[in-house]
């Protein structure tokens, strides 16, 4: 007889996940009805059997390409998604223990990547893989095995070859785990590449939190788990910890059963965050902060990372990276914990984002000290600014100081202190100038109308402030500075500067940090930029005899403006061509926003990763879209140096080229297109009165040819003239509009092309590796880029020459031939006199109009007279020394022309005359200078001055020549600037010899300064 | 009515006067050829509108253009914002030969400052209008709005 088999009760969840073959609606329908209890079992039963399933298949996956497809789960708030989370934790708590106990390990572990690299492995190995141990496993790969062999990997073992979303955060991943990035730049490069084509805000909001661990508030949790509900259990345990911990000030008085779920799973799963939460005890809350903000262990460990907190030792930039490495290895260790609120806190714009940062450093420092705030005798401080100011004068370590400052001034803008929070600026910025990178200057401008900051500038010390981050003002802080000074010059009765008296403090300090001379070109007092600059001199020359402490940084300011008036003079002559660029602005700009690539570039070559190694085609390997299939690509870059190369190269000649105000585009709109072109290529033929303007009612006949010949021909000379305007103007407004441009895609016919070719891009990549300063690389890319831009502008004017010209010249003839039609006469005297005139002139101005097209840098392009360089020169120094009038008699090669080197010369000459005014004795000594250009390439110059005193030029000039011989003058070229004899030598430098000798003349009393350079565009 | 013509392009500017003078013979008008100097005039002279061009050198060049470094782009947006700060009853028409500014992507139409500026000073704020040589629109506009503001004083 057969066993009648059992009939097992049929459990209902399991039934309809059976049915749906474990789809995500059903799962859904099943949390939301069923109790923690009934959850947690169908977990537990479904898990086994549909863990390839695309639901299933992602919660604890062994390798990248069993990671679920991206799915939006209906969450409905917060407390449900922490309810999810606490049930797929739950379910999964061994392996969230030992994720747990693997953080702890690479905290114990320090900088020993190997074994960190190790106990990754083995993670990922035993448990899951998950984006948040990615991280550390791609962090220490590179810091074990180089960046090329990380890259490999990622290519071999994470990238998947189809449509996943994931691949574009394992390239982010692999970006933030390089080591030495800035998150800023990291969240830069996700904006322009990627968030720019997401439609959703929750996506970009969840990629920068998977690759960052950005704080989250309870609005961006529920968005992200919403996304997350499928993907690997230990990141959706990170991403409800990280709610825990950002928002301990706020969570600690809700009363949540969801959220004490949570809690006891990050305390049954051991997580030291627990443990610091629990010690604690409650002390956090929205209206205090615990000062100091940092415990003894907090202030040695951001003394040992950050070697130097007062950041004289760390710019911006490397103050960000250093921080950022420790948190971009491990993102949830105690450390990074430490790390990141350091950076959070820098970077916060209101009280509540402060509060996050400074969260994560409270749990980290409960858990090391095993103590709570008050247990560590730290105080309650209420966030009020008055308070907190108060705090300020008595904080001592910088960083503790300068985040005090950050948050009294986020607290003085939330009470609409605008005027208090700028005087702190002020009073904080005088003790520690760096500190000023910690002034909210976005948040203040956010609550802070202008009005309000010119209204408050009846206090000197409030224009001084603006003028400490005017850089870091949006828009215009040059603008904003100016009218904070007008106003306060208006309250004391003031016109200009210069009528103030000159005293030491604030008054000295807003003459010399406010009104500088961007700011006072904008003052109506001054008709001239000279004007200005006169002002700027008289405020220099009287604060260097007010404020002798800072006597010297105001003569070197006058000397540098001096310096370049006369330099700009000299330039001006020798100016044809009107291809140019604000370069300076662009290299500003550079050093700022492709310094992030650069420095992750010079990562590479370190790697052996150079550049044009590579092939330099690129491999598509993935593309993202949340739900909308194809509508953006996604590259991964195949040869990642190559492509920061490129994208370095590309991007910067383009900001040369293109940029809207300072690109060469630019220039040629406000220098040939804006009128001057028209009116270039018009005045020939409106002098010879061959053209007529429009009126209102079209283009007015010329009369001017009646007077000429007799009515009727006159008139229909007239008519056709009109007709000819019309058709001229056309033909101007197209070669302004359509030709004189910078060729790009909406500008085909642009006679100018300045695109860089792949062979120049990889020509000019191979500089990479020689160039170790973002510096370095600007000035060998402004050379090679003026270089190419000359020969392509050669084209360019041959365009004018044989595309634009006949375009004009076809229009005289048709002008001529429509007279001759018109009036039946092959030819009329002065009309046709006119025409011939006409076409003279015209020839000549678009013979101008190609000369234009050559490059008109403010350097030393053009060849300029050795004569012109010494008379320049001395000039410089006539105005730094009113009473030195020397004599002065050139002799020798005086036709020597140069295209290069001009500024160095300058300085060498400036330096021998200041020479001969320090210490000649004579107001008025004679100076011959004897040149000799003999020998190719080679430019020997003799400097002779009167010498009353044999002796002591005997002595000064064996001095000198030690000084040369021995190779002293290089450690005294930093401060010397009294005999500048140094400066003399370091020019003449060839095979690393200066050839500088200087001796005396005993016959005729003179001390001679021979110098020989080796130049090669003599 | 006082009208002060703010421009540094002389054909542009004769041709405008010309204009405004022939239209207007009772009006007075003074010029100005850069940023300062307009702003100055303004300041002393309170025309009743202002007829203003967008690009402006900071200070007059003997040769514009041969080093156009001088030249602020948007000069007519800083005319705007300092000339409400000197508290006097008048109007400005930006008059530009130009109906793009800077370079895509990050172009910005005439239409589009005309927006952004009516917005940010609407109690002084026109409107910004094209001119050409090549035709005569502007010319009507600058009528209808001499008119509208005639009739509002």
């Amino acid at each position: 007889m057969a066993r009648r088999r059992k009939k097992s009760i049929t459990n209902p969840f399991h039934t309809a996940v059976r049915q749906s073959n474990g789809s995500p609606n059903i799962v859904n329908d099943i949390f939301k009805s069923a109790s923690w209890n009934q959850f947690q079992e169908v977990l537990k039963w479904s898990y086994p059997r549909y863990k390839n399933g695309s639901f299933f298949c992602g919660f604890a996956p062994n390798s990248s390409s069993q990671l679920a497809k991206w799915i939006h789960f209906p969450f409905e708030s917060p407390s449900e998604a922490l309810k999810w989370i606490a049930a797929t934790s739950n379910f999964k708590s061994e392996d969230v223990a030992k994720y747990n106990s693997f953080v702890l390990q690479v905290e114990s572990f320090g900088n020993n990547f190997s074994d960190i690299h190790e106990a990754a492995k083995t993670l990922t190995a035993e448990t899951m893989m998950s984006y948040t141990g990615l991280g550390t496993l791609l962090y220490s790969l590179s810091k074990v095995h180089g960046l090329d062999y990380q890259r490999r990997w990622m290519n071999k073992n994470l990238f998947v070859p189809n449509s996943s979303f994931a691949n574009v955060l394992f390239y982010f991943k692999g970006i933030a785990s390089e080591s030495g990035r800035d998150p800023e730049d990291i969240l830069g490069t996700m904006f322009a590449t990627l968030f720019v084509h997401i439609d959703d805000p929750e996506f970009a909001r969840m990629i920068s939190n998977v690759v960052l661990n950005t704080p989250v508030n309870l609005v961006d949790f529920v968005e992200i788990a919403k996304l997350m509900a499928n993907q690997p259990i230990v990141d959706q345990y990170e991403l409800a910890a990280n709610l825990i911990c950002s928002n301990q000030h706020s969570l600690r008085d809700i009363n949540d059963e969801n959220l004490s779920l949570f809690w006891n799973c990050m305390v049954n799963t051991g997580d030291w965050r627990a443990q610091g939460i629990r010690n604690i005890a409650d002390e956090l809350t929205l209206e205090h902060v615990n000062i100091p903000l940092s415990d003894h262990h907090s202030v040695d460990f951001f003394n040992d990372l950050l070697k130097d907190p007062t950041g004289a030792n760390l710019n911006d930039r490397e103050f960000r990276t250093t921080l950022a490495n420790k948190f971009l290895c491990s993102q949830s260790t105690p450390a990074s914990y430490l790390s990141s609120s350091c950076y959070l806190v820098k970077s916060s714009n209101s009280i509540e984002e402060f509060q996050q940062g400074i969260a994560r450093r409270e749990i980290a420092q409960a858990f090391n000290s095993k103590l709570s705030p008050n247990q560590s005798g730290r105080r309650k401080v209420s966030l009020t600014f008055d308070d907190l100011a108060h705090e300020l004068d008595a904080a001592i370590p910088p960083l503790e100081k300068r985040e005090i400052f950050r948050l009294t001034c986020l607290s003085g803008i939330s009470e609409g202190r605008f005027f208090d929070v700028l005087l702190c600026l002020y009073e904080t910025t005088q003790t520690d100038k760096n500190a000023s990178a910690y002034f909210p200057t976005v948040a203040f401008f956010n609550q802070c109308s202008e009005d309000s900051v010119i209204d408050a500038s009846t206090d000197p010390r409030v224009p001084v402030a603006i003028s400490r981050i005017k850089h870091d003002i949006p828009e215009e802080g040059n603008d904003l500075l100016f009218l904070s000074v007008e106003q306060f010059l208006d309250r004391m009765g003031l016109h200009k500067p210069s009528e103030l008296n000159a005293l030491p403090g604030q008054v000295s300090n807003f003459l010399f940090e406010a009104c500088t001379l961007d700011c006072l070109r904008q003052s109506l007092e001054f008709g001239s930029k000279l004007e200005v600059e006169e002002e700027r001199l008289t405020l220099l020359q009287t604060l260097a005899k007010a404020d002798l402490r800072n006597k010297e940084n105001y003569e070197r300011e006058a000397h540098k403006i001096i310096g370049q008036q006369t330099v700009d003079e000299l330039l001006q002559r020798y100016e044809v061509g009107k291809i140019h660029c604000d370069e300076k602005a662009i290299q500003e700009w550079a050093k700022e926003e492709l310094a992030a690539k650069f420095f992750r570039l010079q990562d590479f070559i370190d790697a052996d990763l150079l550049p044009v190694e590579r092939d330099a085609d690129m491999e598509f390997l993935s593309h993202l879209s949340s739900g909308k299939d194809g509508k953006f690509t996604f590259k991964v870059p195949n040869s990642e140096a190559l492509s920061i190369a490129s994208s370095l190269i590309t991007e910067l000649a383009n900001k040369y080229a293109l940029d809207p105000r300072h690109g060469i585009d630019s220039y040629l709109s406000l220098g040939m297109r804006h009128g001057e072109v028209e009116e270039h290529l018009r005045t020939p033929l409106s002098n010879r009165q061959l053209l007529t303007s429009k009126g209102p009612t079209g283009y007015e006949a010329s009369t001017y040819w009646c007077g000429t010949f007799t009515e009727s021909i006159g008139e229909s000379i007239g008519e056709t003239i009109a007709n000819f305007s019309e058709l001229y103007d056309k033909a101007l407004k197209d070669i302004k509009d359509e030709q004189i441009q910078v060729r790009r895609e909406d500008k085909p016919q642009g006679i100018i092309d300045l695109e860089w070719q792949q062979h120049e891009i990889l020509s000019f990549a191979a500089t990479f590796a020689k160039t170790e300063t973002i510096e370095d690389f600007l000035e060998e890319f402004s050379n090679t880029y003026w270089a190419l831009v000359d020969i392509k502008l050669a084209p360019s004017r041959e365009k004018v020459l044989r595309e634009i010209a006949p375009v004009l010249n076809a229009l005289l003839d048709d002008l001529q031939k429509e007279v001759e039609n018109q009036t039946g006469f092959s030819r009329l005297g002065p009309f046709s006199d006119a025409i011939t005139r006409a076409r003279e002139d015209l020839d000549t101005a678009i013979q101008e109009l190609a000369s234009w097209h050559n490059v008109a840098r403010s350097t030393d392009t053009e060849p300029i007279a050795l004569l012109d360089i010494i008379s320049a020169t001395q000039k410089i120094v006539a105005r730094l020394y009113p009473r030195f009038r020397p004599s002065l008699d050139i002799t020798g090669d005086t036709h020597v022309s140069l295209t290069s080197s001009l500024h160095v010369l300058i300085e060498v000459f400036k330096a021998l005359f200041i020479n001969v005014y320090e210490h000649s004795g004579e107001d008025r000594p004679e100076i011959s200078v004897d040149i000799d250009a003999a020998v190719d390439g080679q430019l020997v110059v003799e400097f002779s001055s009167t010498c009353t005193d044999i002796e002591v030029g005997e002595a000064a000039a064996e001095l000198a020549n030690a000084r040369i011989r021995t190779g002293e003058y290089e450690s005294r070229l930093p401060k010397e600037g009294g005999s500048g004899l140094p400066k003399v030598a370091r020019a003449t430098v060839c095979d690393g010899q200066p050839n500088t000798v200087v001796s005396i003349d005993r016959d005729n009393s003179l001390f001679c300064v021979q110098m020989t350079f080796s130049l090669l565009h003599l | 009515m006082k009208i002060l013509l703010v421009e540094d392009h002389l054909a542009k500017r004769m041709a405008i006067k010309d204009f405004v003078l022939k239209e207007f013979p009772d009006d007075t008008l003074e010029e100005a050829d850069c940023l300062i100097h307009g702003l100055r005039k303004a300041r002393d002279l309170e025309p009743d509108y202002i007829l203003l061009d967008m690009s402006l050198p900071n200070y007059p060049s003997k040769d514009r253009g041969t080093r156009a470094t001088d030249m602020r782009p948007f000069a007519g947006t800083e005319f705007l914002r300092r000339i409400r700060r000197m508290n006097f009853d008048t109007k400005v028409l930006i008059v530009s030969m130009f109906e793009t500014f800077g370079v895509a992507p990050s172009l910005i139409t005439l239409n589009g400052l005309d927006e952004e500026m009516s917005e940010r000073y609407p109690d002084i704020y026109l409107s910004a209008i094209h001119y050409a040589t090549s035709n005569d629109e502007w010319q009507s506009h600058i009528k209808k709005f001499h008119s509208a503001i005639e009739a509002n004083k």
